[in-house]
């Protein structure tokens, strides 16, 4: 299983994969940072091209890229596109959910299915989409956030906003829902959407919603042109 | 890894609430533990995450016994403001029947600041106000003319009383102790406390200051007290992100 270090955390995190002769790891389009010159990059629309659809339903991207270290050892450096912290989660037979914005990594055993039924935000307009990241062998995801990375045991039940999720055991049961007593309360709010937790397991929080953010820097921008 | 932290059976007023900031300068997050009888107020959207059995209940923030035509006054300006966007008027309130946590955050990147109220007051500008527990008392506060002239929101929000505050700043925080006077742009200013005043003028340097000095409008503060200042501005940030927008 290829070792995976995170330096410059929490803010500017970037990831480095040491890769033995003919270990690989799958990233998301774009994450690349640095690699060494015998890894080969493969491009492709894994599960085919309604896997690729699917995920870019799900707001990812159509292709993943898979590094291949070949000939002798390497490495390879990746990055998210914000300001935020990585985490890298052991696979374990239960497996893990995961906002799909947060996705960075995975070693090439952990399938990485899109789940159906993923919900748009009416009040709040911030849809999530969530993976399931299965494995029946060891293995490892990489998953970014915007901003710092916080571990919450949920003993019980918990409720987290939509936005500050990152992933969370397979073990927990989880439903999407309005966040107070009623629509016009849960719009007055301004929580909009939250998730609704109950079981025994973890969940990776992100300290920053990246939605809101865009939506407060992007209103004191000009307008799109056409 | 993070342990959830046990709060205290008994409050114990003048200690102050069970919390914990983690997560700065950069990307502060509150965590605050409530025991029953007490009450988290939050500027409406903050909350990142809360125990299931702590309830969320939205309020105007129209201050504690307001008359009726402040109640309406602040109804009809938080529905303006819910809808044309800005700081909403509205905060929610969490309380818990057994022991339980909140978590908060802001918006943007930045620091999060405590301070426990002791019967003063502190002016926050628009969008420092993150939460408060106890006797505190907010009041919405239009900063006149002056203040809409110096584009950083027209609004400030006056807090009294006695209890923990909480507020937020873009990029780090840093306190100025002034006996005197003191000059801060606008776009950095957090709060003062509310002994001090201030007038909004140029920078200096006459009309040249004014448009070529990059300083725009700064706040000129008189008396004695503490200012809170952010280390960044946002204005600046879309000023900068402007032009690399695609025409």
């Amino acid at each position: 299983m290829p070792q995976i270090d995170i330096g410059y955390r929490p803010a500017h995190s970037l990831a480095r994969v040491v890769l033995e002769p003919g270990e690989s790891i799958v990233a998301e389009s774009g994450a690349m940072v640095g690699m060494s010159p015998n890894v080969q990059m493969q491009t492709q629309a894994q599960g085919g091209l309604f896997g690729g659809l699917k995920r870019m339903f799900g707001g990812e991207s159509f292709f993943r890229n898979t590094f291949t270290a070949q000939g002798g050892p390497g490495e390879v450096l990746l990055a998210q596109a914000l300001c935020g912290d990585m985490v890298s989660l052991p696979m374990n037979p239960q497996g893990f959910f995961i906002q799909s914005a947060a996705y960075v990594a995975s070693t090439p055993d952990v399938q990485i299915e899109t789940k159906a039924g993923g919900f748009k935000g009416f009040f709040s307009g911030a849809g999530i989409f969530i993976l399931q990241a299965t494995s029946q062998h060891p293995g490892q995801v990489l998953v970014g956030a915007f901003g710092g990375i916080q571990e919450l045991h949920c003993n019980d039940s918990l409720v987290i906003d939509t936005g500050h999720l990152v992933a969370w055991d397979a073990t927990l049961q989880y439903s999407i829902g309005k966040s107070g007593s009623g629509w016009i309360a849960s719009w007055l709010s301004g929580e909009g959407l939250v998730c609704h937790f109950r079981g025994q397991g973890r969940i990776w929080i992100q300290s920053r919603n990246a939605t809101e953010y865009g939506q407060t820097v992007g209103a004191l921008l000009p307008p799109r042109a056409g | 890894m993070y342990a959830q932290a046990q709060p205290s059976a008994m409050p114990d007023p003048s200690a102050g609430v069970h919390h914990e900031i983690t997560h700065g300068p950069s990307f502060a997050m509150l965590r605050v533990d409530l025991v029953p009888g007490q009450t988290v107020v939050a500027e409406a959207g903050s909350m990142v995450a809360r125990n299931s059995h702590v309830d969320m209940d939205v309020r105007m923030n129209a201050g504690r016994s307001p008359g009726l035509w402040a109640k309406l006054k602040a109804f009809l300006v938080a529905l303006i403001r819910k809808v044309i966007g800005g700081e909403t008027f509205f905060v929610n309130h969490f309380t818990a029947p057994s022991p339980g946590s909140v978590w908060v955050a802001p918006t943007l990147s930045g620091q999060i600041t405590h301070r426990r109220l002791a019967g003063e007051t502190l002016v926050l500008s628009t969008g420092a106000y993150l939460a408060s527990v106890g006797d505190v008392d907010m009041r919405m506060r239009f900063g006149g003319l002056k203040s809409l002239l110096a584009k950083e929101g027209a609004f400030f929000l006056e807090l009294s009383g006695h209890g923990d505050l909480w507020f937020t700043s873009y990029g780090g925080i840093h306190a100025v102790d002034v006996n005197g006077s003191y000059v801060v742009d606008n776009g950095h200013l957090v709060g003062y406390e509310g002994n001090l005043s201030f007038n909004i003028r140029g920078a200096g340097g006459g009309l040249m200051g004014l448009f070529a000095s990059g300083e725009g409008l700064v706040c000129e503060f008189q008396g004695q007290g503490r200012i809170y200042i952010q280390s960044r501005n946002l204005s600046a940030l879309a000023g900068w992100l402007t032009p690399l927008m695609p025409g």
